[in-house]
């Protein structure tokens, strides 16, 4: 080559390259092939969506019910020893801190849940891009993401109190420890408006099972009210639900909990849990598709023929022996609730049992409401147990609407002994264990109902609280202090908040 | 470039598993007819495995190739002023295999995937995984050089030029389950024989990325030189990245530097100074090790990132793939620049024996640019990178050496450098009220033990302060309020004098960073013979034991034996009672945990002998035999493995088992030809 050519090539090179420059440091996420925000909520599609990832924290949520338990009289942490699973050994104990991974958890994962609705509700009107998108259905949906809402607010409220209160917007770093704790009472106010909106846009049936329906927003703002002891309001958006006869109890207790009882004639919210798109991220084992509180709760090194229907666990969240004492002979609940595994072992010879006893706290019994079982998991097996979490059930509604009926300020005892003995009824498969109590006789009996007709499904801890009988029925739990769990650590030293009483 | 790895500083690796498996399980396993190799323990049935076990069934291999050349074409265009564009690239492949093969524990261990007669454990497999990795990063760099001189005792040199980087990649992987034979042997995509079906969607997977970085600078560089005596330099640049927001793409950094050589003056007559030059520079340098920030839409279903920010939900037995937002935007996200200024000289004297040089330092990093801590009401949407605050360091630093020629055969060369840091936050957020936390790790709880807070050494340790335990009831009813408390248990200070021990109690208890560090270098040749030293220091810097699982049946350290055992026994906070309960949380952060991790280190000990010429002839022209011992020996009070403990900014000084430095005995030759 011709040194003329070399300096033209490297001149022409210089030019170029600087004249590319400018451009060199631009960057769009499109050359990631991400999508951003801009180009999202343009549809009707995007907007059904993104509702679909509202409801995806609820999953995250399943140890809500473990520690409704284990901090109750119900049941006791277990575990392979006192330093396993700490954070529920503690709150077992009654010796919980701050520093607690399951409540730090649940704290995330409603938040993220709050964040997820609040990012709808700011792009409802017009998305991120600014234009307006309207579709056919786009109220009745966003009754959903109203419900949501308040779920993840009232799950925060009924542990913590008075929480951070926020509804306008998804927050972003800069809002990082602006905020700090709202009243207990505003929350509740939030909570209401939101299930009122709901309730005024969504239908009384979805086509798809599991989605929200107008019933289900009565049966939580009912729940919300009771919460509050606003027993007038209880009592009148609960008849909402019973009096249109759309649900029924299931004459078989125990088939309410078996895969196929999912979504039931009983059935009116459900949390659903899947292993359609298994889940194999130990990181976040509590974040999957799948119900990993049914590995915790079943039965260390479970074996047995082909045709015994559980699968092995951990021995986590068992039974108390004075749950199961609680059950009058002749109630069907006793061993669909509780599982004796020597009795079953006993009961069933043809299944070749063998298991290891629970190697601490063991009390020989398991939660039978949620166990595993062959066949109903895949993928990372521990994390994708397909159990749906049965939230509110129509014997609940029953129960609490029993409860506020007695509690009115223009009491019906006669309803709510109807309702309660409905209940019972269906326990007993009988009208000889029909309450025929009144007053506050009447108002214990429905109480003890509860407990009964609900165990091991998450409500007996907040029960106890509301109802002011914590103090007396669970050792280590001191008035004042433990009718609330301790805000997490890191919102006191990141975010400033302060602490709940005692903690 | 070939490798193995294993995994290290967590409580789960294998050396976490060395540290804290069950002491008491014989090394192999003598049960008949009984799976593995290596013994297992009936009481840790989770987690903590046998560590033998768990590297006699970790495989995995790495190849990668490194191609990287140059080139360059210059043009003088006329006798001072050359233009140059130089093209340089680094091309790397990678390829990784590993194998997760199917194990047994034990009997009752939770995590098998195979039972005690060999068989597989319903619904587990072993699985195969491939990854290739593709990267090619390049530089294009073009400037102008000119060089002249002023009135012949004046001299300049300066650059102008600009340049273009690229950093990019792409990575594919494979994994496929159901290896045969349950072998490393058959550990291939080709032989396993997995395949996805109705009730086993992990059968069989793929996955591709691709990233890519992209920069640009600008450079002016004038270097002035007057009779070797004043020297002066003065660079600017103006850089710019991809990864900031169109106001933050550039920033401008400067430096300079001023020097004069005392001792070239005329007026200089000194017979003990043979050589003086004092200087001073300031210099800066940006940061831009992000990701570019936006608000991203995640779609699908579940979600592996580190937050498992997951999708989609399932309504009866339909799954409906969902959408969220993955990541954060954070428009004010900017160049983190680092500033660094020094003043010293350097002189040799007395017959230039003696050699000295000194500085005063001062490095401030000015935005910081870190992943914080924040505020977990904002959901579990990846928090984004910020710039979280400024840091300053200051100290000196000095090196004095001496070398000298004793008789005819004996030379001596030795060195001794010595280093003090001060090290603080100096802003954080506007109000300055900001902590950020880090230092994570799990000892039952997740625990985090260092925080960055203005005012402070960033990363400082930050927990429970400590006062003995408590010897009976009286002593506990004595003290503020904590819960569970017994005697044989922690008294944790009350702090704030507000009567409970909880959070605001909470103090600085440790400090990962040295009061000084020292180094000593000797060289001695005796005729043929040489011997070379390098012993290392470092006095003052805490650190955190962090590796200590602390189950019930875990190993303990053998300070377990002193435990506080009833009235009286001892006093020692780093000694409480035990107990599996441990209801008064004796494991929280506390200076129970903190120890003085000052160390000395022979880092490098070698003896060499040269074989005289008579010897090797003509062959080569030196033939050299030495023998070397690399981290020789370390003497430290810590009681964990190495006290020397690298990490990121809130890391530093937190000990999870992090893999020692090996000592290495090597023998070798050398050879000239």
């Amino acid at each position: 080559m011709s040194k003329i050519i070399i300096r033209t090539l490297l001149v022409a090179s210089l030019l170029s390259g600087l004249a590319s420059c400018k451009k060199w440091v631009d960057y769009n996420p499109h050359e990631d092939f991400r999508i951003t925000e801009l180009d999202y909520l343009a549809s009707e599609s995007d907007y059904r969506t993104m509702a679909v990832s509202v409801y995806t924290p609820l999953q995250w949520l399943n140890q809500a019910v473990v520690v409704g338990e284990v901090a109750s009289d119900n049941a006791v942490s277990g575990g392979e020893n006192a330093s396993d699973v700490l954070s529920l050994q503690q709150i077992d104990d009654y010796t919980h801190t701050s520093n607690n991974s399951t409540l730090t958890e649940l704290w995330k994962s409603a938040y993220e849940g709050v964040n997820r609705a609040n990012y709808m509700t700011q792009y409802k009107g017009v998305n991120p891009a600014g234009k307006t998108v309207d579709f056919a259905g786009k109220n009745a949906l966003y009754g959903e993401v109203y419900f949501l809402r308040a779920y993840y607010y009232f799950t925060l409220v009924k542990f913590f109190g008075d929480v951070p209160l926020f509804t306008d917007k998804r927050l972003g770093l800069s809002e990082s420890g602006s905020l700090g704790r709202s009243p207990k009472a505003d929350v509740y106010r939030q909570v209401e408006a939101d299930l009122t909106a709901a309730i005024a846009v969504l239908p009384a049936v979805q086509v798809d099972k599991g989605r929200i329906t107008k019933y289900a927003a009565q049966a939580l703002l009912g729940k919300v009210y009771l919460y509050q002891n606003k027993y007038n309001e209880a009592a009148a958006m609960l008849d909402n639900v019973i009096t249109p006869n759309a649900f029924s109890l299931v004459s078989n207790f125990n088939s309410i909990f078996l895969a196929s009882g999912e979504n039931g004639p009983e059935s009116v919210f459900e949390i659903q849990y899947s292993n359609t798109s298994p889940y194999y991220n130990w990181g976040g084992y509590n974040r999957g598709q799948g119900n990993y509180a049914v590995q915790q709760c079943g039965i260390r090194g479970l074996n047995g023929s082909a045709n015994m229907p559980y699968a092995a666990g951990w021995s986590t969240n068992l039974p108390t022996q004075n749950l199961k004492a609680a059950y009058a002979a002749g109630d069907q609940r006793r061993d669909v609730t509780i599982l004796d595994i020597e009795a079953y072992k006993a009961a069933n010879p043809s299944y070749n049992i063998t298991y290891q006893v629970a190697p601490y706290k063991n009390t020989g019994l398991y939660s039978q409401k949620y166990q595993p079982r062959k066949g109903e998991t895949s993928g990372q097996l521990e994390l994708n147990y397909t159990n749906n979490y049965r939230i509110i059930r129509y014997s609940d509604v029953l129960l609490m609407a029993a409860e506020a009926w007695t509690k009115s300020t223009s009491p019906n005892e006669t309803k709510a002994r109807d309702y309660l003995n409905r209940v019972r009824r269906r326990a007993f498969s009988d009208l000889l264990h029909d309450v025929s109590a009144s007053g506050n006789a009447l108002y214990l009996a429905i109480l003890d109902e509860r407990r009964l007709e609900l165990a091991m499904e998450g409500d007996r801890f907040f029960d106890l609280v509301r109802t002011g009988q914590a103090a007396a029925k669970i050792q280590g739990f001191t008035t004042g202090k433990h009718e609330l769990f301790p805000i997490p650590i890191e919102e006191v030293t990141i975010s400033g908040l302060s602490q709940n009483p005692g903690y | 470039m070939d490798g193995k790895g294993i995994q290290e500083n967590s409580f789960n690796s294998i050396l976490g598993s060395a540290l804290n498996f069950d002491p008491t399980v014989s090394k192999y396993n003598t049960v008949p007819n009984t799976a593995g190799t290596f013994g297992y323990s009936n009481l840790l049935l989770s987690e903590i495995f046998n560590p033998l076990t768990k590297l006699e069934n970790t495989y995995n291999k790495n190849v990668g190739y490194k191609l990287y050349g140059k080139g360059e074409l210059q043009y003088d265009v006329l006798k001072n002023l050359k233009v140059s564009t130089r093209f340089g690239y680094t091309k790397y492949d990678g390829n990784a295999k590993s194998f997760t093969p199917l194990v047994f524990y034990g009997p009752l261990n939770v995590e098998n995937s195979m039972n005690a007669d060999g068989s597989t454990v319903a619904g587990k497999h072993n699985s195969v995984a491939h990854e290739k990795a593709s990267n090619l990063n390049w530089t294009w760099e073009s400037f102008a050089n000119y060089n002249f001189k002023i009135k012949q005792d004046h001299s300049f040199e300066t650059v102008l030029g600009y340049s273009m980087s690229k950093v990019s990649g792409n990575t594919a992987g494979a994994t496929r389950q159901d290896v045969p034979f349950n072998s490393w042997e058959f550990a291939d995509f080709t032989a396993a024989t997995g395949n996805n079906n109705a009730t086993n969607s992990n059968a069989l997977s793929g996955y591709y990325y691709q990233y890519f970085r992209r920069n640009l600078s600008y450079f002016a560089r004038i270097n002035y030189d007057y009779q070797e005596k004043y020297l002066a330099s003065f660079t600017a640049r103006r850089d710019g990245s991809y990864a900031f927001g169109k106001n933050n793409k550039y920033a401008n950094f400067f430096s300079g530097s001023l020097g004069w050589v005392v001792s070239k003056e005329n007026f200089w007559h000194s017979d003990f100074i043979d050589y003086l030059k004092i200087r001073g520079s300031y210099g800066s340098i940006g940061n831009e090790n992000v990701d570019p920030l936006y608000v991203s839409i995640i779609t699908g279903g579940p979600s592996y990132g580190p937050t498992a920010n997951s999708n989609g939900y399932t309504f009866g037995d339909v799954f409906y793939p969902g959408a969220t937002v993955g990541s954060a935007a954070n428009d004010a996200l900017r160049w983190e620049k680092q500033m660094q200024s020094n003043i010293g000289f350097d002189m040799t004297f007395f017959k230039r024996r003696f050699s000295i040089t000194a500085d005063y330092f001062r490095k401030t990093v000015d935005g910081l640019l870190f992943t914080p801590s924040a505020s977990l009401y904002l959901g579990t949407v990846p928090i984004p990178t910020a710039n979280i605050g400024s840091t300053k360091s200051s100290g000196i630093d000095m090196m004095l050496s001496y070398n000298q020629n004793i008789g005819r055969s004996l030379k001596l060369n030795t060195s001794i450098t010595f280093t003090t840091v001060k090290n603080e936050v100096t802003a954080t957020n506007t109000d300055g009220t900001a902590k950020i936390l880090g230092g994570y790790y799990f000892n039952g709880q997740s625990q985090s033990v260092t925080v960055f807070e203005k005012g402070q050494t960033p990363g400082y340790f930050y927990g429970f302060q400590t006062e003995g335990l408590f010897q009976n009831f009286a002593d506990v009813a004595a003290h503020a309020t904590q819960t569970g408390a017994q005697p044989g248990d922690i008294r944790f200070v009350d702090q704030n004098k507000d009567n409970v021990i909880n959070d605001l109690d909470k103090v600085k208890i440790g400090d990962p960073f040295p009061d000084f560090t020292m180094g000593w270098n000797l060289n001695l040749e005796y005729k043929n013979i040489d011997f070379s030293a390098f012993t290392y220091a470092s006095i003052g810097n805490d650190v955190y034991r962090a590796y200590e699982r602390n189950a019930n049946y875990t190993n303990k350290d053998r300070m377990i034996l002193a435990r506080w055992t009833g009235d009286g026994t001892t006093n020692n906070a780093k000694t409480p009672r035990y107990s599996f309960t441990d209801a008064n949380s004796n494991i929280r952060v506390s200076d129970r945990y903190v120890e003085d991790g000052s160390f000395a280190k022979v880092k490098n000990l070698q003896l060499g002998y040269t074989l005289p010429t008579k010897w090797t002839g003509k062959a080569f022209s030196k033939l050299r035999v030495y023998v070397q011992v690399k981290n020789a020996f370390t003497i430290t009070k810590y009681t964990g493995f190495d006290p020397e403990i690298a990490g990121g900014i809130l890391d530093t000084g937190v000990d999870r088992g992090a893999y020692p430095q090996a000592r290495t005995f090597a023998f070798g030759l050398d050879i000239k030809l």
